[in-house]
């Protein structure tokens, strides 16, 4: 199971506003017609971080290890798409791989 | 590797062929068509060596190829080459192939692959297509390098330095140029391809369906694939392309996450994690995240480490050495260990586990001020034993809840809310809790405190009136409905729950034969009652209770009743459960309305029996001999053949429930004529054929439904499997069909002589008992069901330790009293130390009505 917090991109001590404007937002991002298994993933981590007591319960009850996504999501976010360097683009078209 | 010597091996030593050359050449074309080139290579070049016929030349040469796609395929690309360049070297007659022209490309034999071109002019236009679009990508990492080696009005020059610049304006940024430069490339250009590729690029991340329509326009042999790949793995879904980013490498997918916004720093964690598998090991994974702790955070580091340990908690608390990291402090002890009493599903041991951790909470709470989180985290921890076991369900499971654990769970419940006294859930648990033990005083207490909390809150007000109703009240059960009905004038539950109440005690009038009070009471239900299924249940009730002033009166009401429920087997049952709940004989009552020898059962009259049934059992309902005596013939009689298979799932199940195990097994037989073997109805079969269990471990039934549960498996089924095994467990006992260890012939020394418990024959129950608890023993020992029964109901008034206390008691008295031999525990009645205290009678207005709803 992910880490709701790195799902929703908001620190561990966000407040139930913060919770819910990420959770909208985050949805709004990714509706379900797009990824349907993100937006349940969306979902169950808004579930689990909804009020303070949600937070709380979490904190002590939820057991889940660390899933790959989750280093990565929390050593490195996710930016902006950008754009790739020529040089990557003629390895791609060498066939370097 | 020793394979691959010898299958090498024999491919040079393969002899020549005996056959005739015309036999060969039938045998060549054989194996090419069924793809086994290395044969057809050595056939083919054996019959060359005889004469160099063009159809001889051509087959070799698509056995090269098919070989050297073959080796492609496998990666194996110098070996393809070799092919390839076998092929080539046939000479001219044979025709050029784009792949070996392609393949040299990429390997950089760029001369070899110009000379190649120079012989395309009979290639087909779709090889001509590809081979231009993949120079044409080559030209754009090679410049003029290769260009200037192109006729000067070839496209693929001319056009060269136009797609440049438009790669150049899409790397940097610079969409105006890009645009610019995309018009200057015509239609038919062979950097087409890459005009169409940088489109959709400028499409993202905005219009991903655009991009994504743009780019399955290209071809996926097209010199510009890679590019295209790149960008369609951009476009996958983020859930879907961790998964690929975690498999693949390369350019392909550096340029992917570089579309999606990964930053280099998250590129080379990546490929570092893609080194560690898709599940790598705990403590490989602890390392790599130690490692990189700085960028994780130290505090989010330890939250994880702990979640990677508990599994292998105490084993392994060596890792944090290893690695370095501090050791647990106390509160992370009792966390792991409460994780660990979680894993292991014993009650007591989680109650104690979080019981602990509790303490520890409130120490630390004490010792730092606590402050608002600090205090929740308290009452969570009180609160977890009963979230995780559910034992202070409102309900009480028999099988499940030792008194023990649920008093110790009670207790921390209650005190959770001195720590957090905001948690309305957990005052309405609290109140149901005590309602389902007949606890009223408790559970107004509880009720007391909830409602100056929240004293507009529907669910408050809701079981505000529901006590009420238990209590009798109902006075002021319907001054908390109106209350209720002003914030939600549709509040159906609400009417019907009254309806319900007024019902229960006018049946209960009607038995004391007060039909006067009885008629108060149904009036004032008829007040509240709206539904169609509550007008209906007054009527019979009204039919019923005229019955004892006026019979003919009485059975005429009840007559149009039965008419209007189509004089059925619905009626049937109707008339039963409501006769049954103010003391008539229902089958009495079913033979004067002449509803013994109503028609059999159809397919509706079925369903709307099975959905009274189950109404009346959702409801709490439980079905008497005396009903059971009156329905069984009619609904065994029934059509349950008509019956669709959900429909005949459902039936079974509420039979179940409802313990109508005749009819029952009726149902799942005329199931399993329909849909043979179907592990559910064998289930059902199984369990209403013998409702008390099967003890013959060779019964055929029993290996039938050993049959049923491998279906089940087989067919995914895994809810039926389960609840197959359960019940095969519970026939065959723990120990299988081999022998039980308990059965192991006594030792072959002479028995001390008994006192004490240390001696007594009892002493591996009561031993297992204290071990593994009094549910466990009971099965490991096939103990039969009444004695079970009155263990249990011991075990929870009392604890298990006065079960054990009891046995010895029982075996002392029995002890002095004589010889032992033969000796078989009987289910005694408890001894007289202080069990439950019977509820005080209270006056008759105050009783709680017997029953909610008798339909």
């Amino acid at each position: 199971m992910r880490d709701p917090y790195l799902l929703l991109g908001i620190p561990e001590d966000a407040d139930d506003l913060a919770v819910e404007a990420a959770y909208l937002s985050a949805i709004k991002a990714c509706p379900p017609e797009r990824d349907a298994v993100r937006f349940q993933a969306l979902r169950t981590a808004y579930e689990q971080l909804r009020t303070n007591r949600d937070r709380v319960a979490h904190e002590l009850f939820q057991t889940a290890p660390p899933e790959l996504a989750d280093l990565l999501d929390r050593a490195a976010p996710v930016g902006e798409p950008r754009r790739p360097a020529r040089a990557l683009v003629e390895a791609l078209l060498r066939g370097d791989d | 590797m020793a394979k691959k010597q010898k299958r090498r091996a024999a491919s040079t030593n393969r002899k020549p062929s005996q056959l005739s050359p015309e036999a060969l050449a039938v045998q060549a074309r054989q194996n090419l068509d069924a793809n086994r080139f290395r044969d057809a290579i050595a056939d083919f070049k054996q019959l060359v060596k005889v004469e160099s016929r063009p159809e001889w030349q051509q087959g070799l040469a698509d056995a090269y190829a098919g070989r050297a796609r073959e080796l492609t395929a496998k990666g194996m690309h110098k070996e393809a080459m070799v092919m390839w360049d076998n092929r080539a070297a046939l000479g001219t007659e044979v025709s050029v192939s784009v792949d070996h022209m392609l393949m040299m490309m990429r390997a950089g034999r760029l001369e070899s692959a110009l000379e190649q071109l120079a012989r395309s002019s009979d290639m087909a236009p779709e090889d001509q297509n590809r081979l231009r679009s993949a120079i044409a990508a080559l030209a754009l990492t090679q410049g003029a390098a290769l260009t200037e080696r192109l006729p000067a009005d070839d496209p693929i020059r001319r056009q060269a330095p136009t797609a440049s610049a438009a790669l150049d304006a899409y790397c940097a940024g610079d969409d105006a140029a890009l645009r610019a430069a995309l018009s200057e490339i015509p239609f038919r250009s062979p950097y087409r391809d890459l005009a169409q590729i940088l489109k959709a690029l400028q499409l993202l991340p905005s219009s991903p369906i655009e991009a994504e329509k743009t780019l399955g326009r290209i071809g996926s042999d097209s010199g510009f694939a890679p590019l295209k790949q790149a960008a369609e793995l951009a476009l996958l879904p983020e859930s879907t392309f961790l998964e690929q980013a975690l498999r693949l490498s390369g350019s392909r997918m550096r340029l992917a996450c570089t579309l999606k916004g990964w930053s280099d720093e998250r590129i080379a964690l990546l490929d570092e994690l893609r080194h560690l598998g898709p599940h790598p090991k705990p403590d490989t994974l602890l390392s790599v995240m130690y490692k990189h702790r700085g960028q994780l955070g130290e505090a989010w580091t330890r939250q994880k480490t702990l979640r990677l340990l508990f599994p292998h908690y105490p084993t392994r608390l060596d890792w944090l050495k290893t690695l370095g990291a501090p050791r647990l402090t106390p509160f992370e002890r009792w966390l792991i260990a409460c994780w660990a009493a979680e894993e292991i599903e014993n009650s007591w041991h989680i109650a104690d586990s979080w019981s602990d951790l509790a303490d520890e909470l409130k120490h630390l709470a004490k010792k730092q001020a606590a402050g608002p989180v600090d205090k929740l985290r308290v009452a969570l921890a009180l609160r977890r034993t009963d979230q995780v076991t559910d034992i202070l369900s409102a309900e009480p499971d028999a099988e499940r809840a030792p008194s023990d654990v649920e008093q110790m769970a009670l207790k921390q419940v209650e005190e959770s809310l001195d720590w957090d006294p905001e948690d309305r859930r957990t005052y309405l648990r609290l109140i149901a809790f005590y309602r389902g033990r007949g606890r009223t005083k408790d559970a107004r207490r509880i009720l007391a405190a909830a409602s100056e909390r929240w004293p507009d809150d529907m669910g408050v007000l809701q079981t505000s009136m529901e006590v009420a109703i238990d209590s009798g009240a109902f006075k002021k059960a319907s001054t908390i409905a109106r209350r209720i009905l002003e914030i939600d004038p549709i509040n159906s539950g609400v009417r019907d729950a009254l309806v319900n109440a007024h019902l229960a005690h006018a049946s209960k009038q009607m038995l004391q034969r007060r039909s006067d009070l009885a008629t108060k009471e149904l009036g004032a239900a008829r007040e509240w009652a709206r539904s169609e299924h509550a007008l209906e249940q007054l009527d019979i009730a009204c039919g019923l209770n005229r019955l004892s002033t006026d019979a003919d009166a009485g059975m005429a009401e009840l007559g149009q009743i039965v008419e209007r429920l189509g004089k059925g087997l619905d009626a049937q049952i109707a008339m039963a459960l409501a006769a049954d709940s103010v003391g008539h004989v229902p089958s009495s009552l079913l033979k004067a309305l002449k509803l013994k020898s109503a028609r059999v059962a159809d397919k509706a009259d079925l369903l709307a029996a099975l959905g009274r049934l189950r109404r009346f059992l959702d409801r709490g309902g439980k079905i008497s001999k005396r009903v059971e005596s009156a329905i069984n013939p009619p609904m065994a009689k029934g059509h349950w053949a008509q019956l669709e298979r959900q429909d005949i799932e459902s039936a079974c199940e509420t039979l179940r429930r409802a313990g109508l195990h005749q009819v029952r097994s009726k149902a799942a037989r005329a199931a399993l004529k329909r849909w043979r073997g179907a592990p559910i109805f064998e289930l059902h079969a199984f369990e209403a054929k013998y409702p008390n269990g099967c003890h013959d471990p060779f019964n055929k039934d029993l290996m039938t439904l050993e049959w049923a549960l491998d279906r089940a498996r087989g067919d995914g089924d895994t809810r039926t499997a389960l609840r197959i095994q359960g019940l095969i467990d519970r026939n065959v006992g723990p120990f299988g069909r081999g022998p039980s260890p308990f059965d192991l012939p006594p030792f072959d020394f002479d028995p001390e002589p008994m006192s004490g418990r240390g001696e007594s024959p009892l002493e591996p129950f009561l031993e297992m008992i204290e071990d593994v608890g009094l549910e466990a023993a009971m099965d490991a020992f096939q103990m039969p069901k009444n004695l079970r029964k009155d263990l249990r109901k011991l075990a929870q008034e009392q604890g298990e330790d006065a079960v054990i206390e009891l046995f010895d008691i029982m075996f002392n008295e029995m002890l002095s009293a004589g010889p032992l031999d033969g000796f078989l525990p009987l289910p005694p009645s408890p001894p007289p130390k202080g069990g439950k205290p019977k509820p005080r009678k209270k006056p008759d207005d105050e009783d709680p009505p017997i029953q909610t709803d008798p339909f």
